[in-house]
């Protein structure tokens, strides 16, 4: 699918080192891992939903061989118009739950630019990165991007009290509601998580150490980053000092088609939802509430 | 068992470029040593026994003929490699297959240079292979080179969509490939379904006589003597619908069906696919699962996967 995954520009540049290989997810996946096998660094470029397909052999051909197979997973997050079929809402939890393999999502077009040489720099065994269906934001693309330090997660903007944790595009939507509540007189810290593996324990640590509160947010089914993190601050006994911790995970349910605006208003993921979820768990939401 | 088998040839063997100063009769005694010692030690180990001894002369003949590890061989699921373990290196070591720090019981990359792609679950091979066959021709591995991309691939594994997407793919891509089909009527269970029926009606009757079904679009591939008796099976076959046509349709060369047992035609088949390849080959080669032991080759699908056993009695 050279149109729909975008390739169809570097395909009529570089004939010789593209391969459509049809509707194959299974050999696609497969395909790239003897070619990283040979010595190649072969990009995967396969839709979420459709590399669920070729499950087996993540596990099998890539992820147990650690073989350097780069995953650009596309569709990531709900699509819109396609609906439950076509949601890109597993691939966070059923990647990082294999050993070795690094996972990242994109915050916007710039960061997105940044994975693609990450991935292409990292020889050490199999990486994905995931980007949504639709347009970018609107930032300015590097010219000269520079790869990302592996498990290195950004702060977007400081702040007290209560700790947003993005993971992917959502960024957009938490800065808005980072906005909202600082009209309201509490600034919260954001981070760009850029890892759901490795996490970054140190950047994570320190939000849990220096906020009442701590918010991740992801584009992806409960088993993904949040629960990624909540196993971090679980196994390093943060819990048992009472952070207050949340995470915003699509629902537990198969979102029928809408606009992807929608479908994330369905799923309780847009600014309004993160403001509230801030609230609550800092214990003002009552108050909020009332005055409403 | 504490009796080992006498093995005068296979003891010479240390590695696979020992195989290149053997005589063809010489490679057909040392793969009756190699049966010899692959029932030996899965007798004291478990494991997967009949499909290994399925493949002897196969792994022999292909170890003979090809130069491992720069040519890949890539055997589908894996569990029929204990013979090619066995060759490459790995026989000091044959007797911890499965157990605790032993010798894996699949094929496994961090275990040796001889093994360039781990499986265990079955289908991926010609994927694989086709792979390092774009490697290669994209000048991959620079330290060694890549030379040929061999599948193995049972006729089971042959049931899964993988592996037809792999040889769509392949016949669009024509870079030369080897797959070979190793037949034996026989994946974990009989298997069943359409390909089944189809790859029985590609030998029903006569099985390798006259290399008959070589004749369909290989023929230029095989040497002059088969040339013959080839275009007359090809006259033969004509009002048929059998041949290979399947895979010739894919853009593969077909050969066969062969005798998966008969060193002399193995060599002679893999010889020629060796010297004149240029795109897709698939030689389908007919074995028997558990091959030259009784007890297996009695309960082909009990021979599939066994415990410890008295190599007398089974």
């Amino acid at each position: 699918m050279p149109d729909g995954t975008g390739l169809s520009r570097f395909m009529e540049r570089y004939t010789s080192r593209c391969f459509d290989v049809g509707i194959a997810e299974q050999h696609a996946v497969t395909f790239a891992a003897g070619m990283a096998a040979g010595g190649m660094r072969p990009f995967c470029a396969i839709y979420s939903t459709f590399l669920q397909r070729g499950y087996d052999q993540v596990v099998h051909d890539v992820a147990i061989q650690r073989l350097p197979v780069r995953f650009a997973i596309d569709r990531a997050g709900l699509v819109g118009a396609d609906g439950a079929t076509h949601a890109g809402a597993f691939d966070i939890a059923y990647l990082a739950n294999l050993p070795g393999f690094v996972v990242m999502a994109a915050a916007d077009e710039a960061e997105l630019v940044r994975m693609v040489a990450t991935a292409a720099a990292h020889d050490e065994g199999p990486i994905a990165f995931r980007f949504p269906r639709g347009e970018g934001v609107g930032v300015e693309i590097p010219a000269d991007p520079q790869p990302l330090e592996i498990g290195k997660g950004r702060i977007v903007q400081e702040g007290a009290r209560a700790a947003i944790l993005s993971f992917g595009t959502r960024l957009a939507q938490v800065m808005r509601a980072a906005e909202a509540l600082e009209a309201r007189g509490l600034r919260p810290t954001v981070a760009d998580a850029r890892f759901a593996k490795p996490l970054d324990r140190e950047m994570i640590l320190d939000l849990a150490r220096n906020h009442e509160a701590l918010i991740t947010i992801e584009e992806g089914a409960v088993g993904g980053f949040g629960s990624h993190v909540a196993q971090l601050l679980a196994e390093e006994g943060v819990f048992d000092t009472g952070l207050r911790y949340r995470s915003m995970v699509l629902p537990d349910t198969f979102i029928d088609q809408a606009s992807p605006a929608d479908m994330y208003a369905v799923a309780g993921l847009n600014a309004a939802d993160i403001e509230a979820k801030v609230l609550g768990a800092l214990g003002v939401a009552a108050v909020v509430g009332k005055r409403a | 068992m504490t009796n080992r088998p006498v093995t005068p040839l296979l003891d010479r063997v240390q590695g696979p470029a020992d195989l290149k100063r053997l005589s063809d009769p010489e490679l057909l005694r040392l793969a009756d040593e190699l049966r010899a010692e692959t029932i030996s030690a899965v007798s004291v180990t478990g494991g997967h026994l009949g499909a290994g001894l399925g493949v002897v002369e196969l792994t022999v003949a292909l170890h003979a003929v090809f130069d491992a590890p720069r040519d890949r061989l890539i055997w589908d699921v894996s569990h029929q490699c204990y013979p090619h373990k066995i060759l490459t290196g790995r026989r000091a070591r044959i007797r911890s297959l499965r157990m605790k720090d032993g010798l894996s019981g699949f094929t496994k990359r961090s275990e040796s240079p001889y093994d360039p792609f781990g499986a265990a679950h079955s289908s991926t091979s010609i994927s694989a292979a086709l792979g390092f066959a774009v490697a290669r021709d994209l000048g991959g591995a620079p330290e060694h080179g890549i030379g040929d991309c061999i599948a193995v691939i049972g006729d089971g594994a042959m049931s899964a969509g993988m592996a037809y997407e792999a040889m769509n793919n392949a016949g669009h891509l024509k870079k030369r490939l080897i797959v070979i089909l190793n037949d034996n009527e026989m994946s974990i269970a009989p298997p069943v379904g359409a390909m089944s029926s189809y790859l029985s009606r590609l030998y029903a009757g006569e099985p390798f006589q006259e290399l008959k079904a070589a004749a369909k679009g290989a023929v230029s591939l095989l040497p002059e003597p088969f040339r013959e008796g080839a275009r007359r099976a090809k006259d033969a076959l004509k009002h048929l619908t059998v041949g290979g046509t399947l895979f010739e349709e894919l853009g593969f060369s077909y050969i066969g069906p062969i005798d998966g047992h008969d060193m002399e035609q193995l060599l002679a088949v893999l010889r020629t696919v060796k010297a004149r390849a240029t795109g897709p080959v698939l030689i389908h080669a007919l074995t028997k699962k558990g091959k030259g032991y009784a007890p297996a080759e009695r309960a082909r699908d009990k021979g599939h996967a066994t415990g410890k056993f008295d190599v007398l009695t089974g």
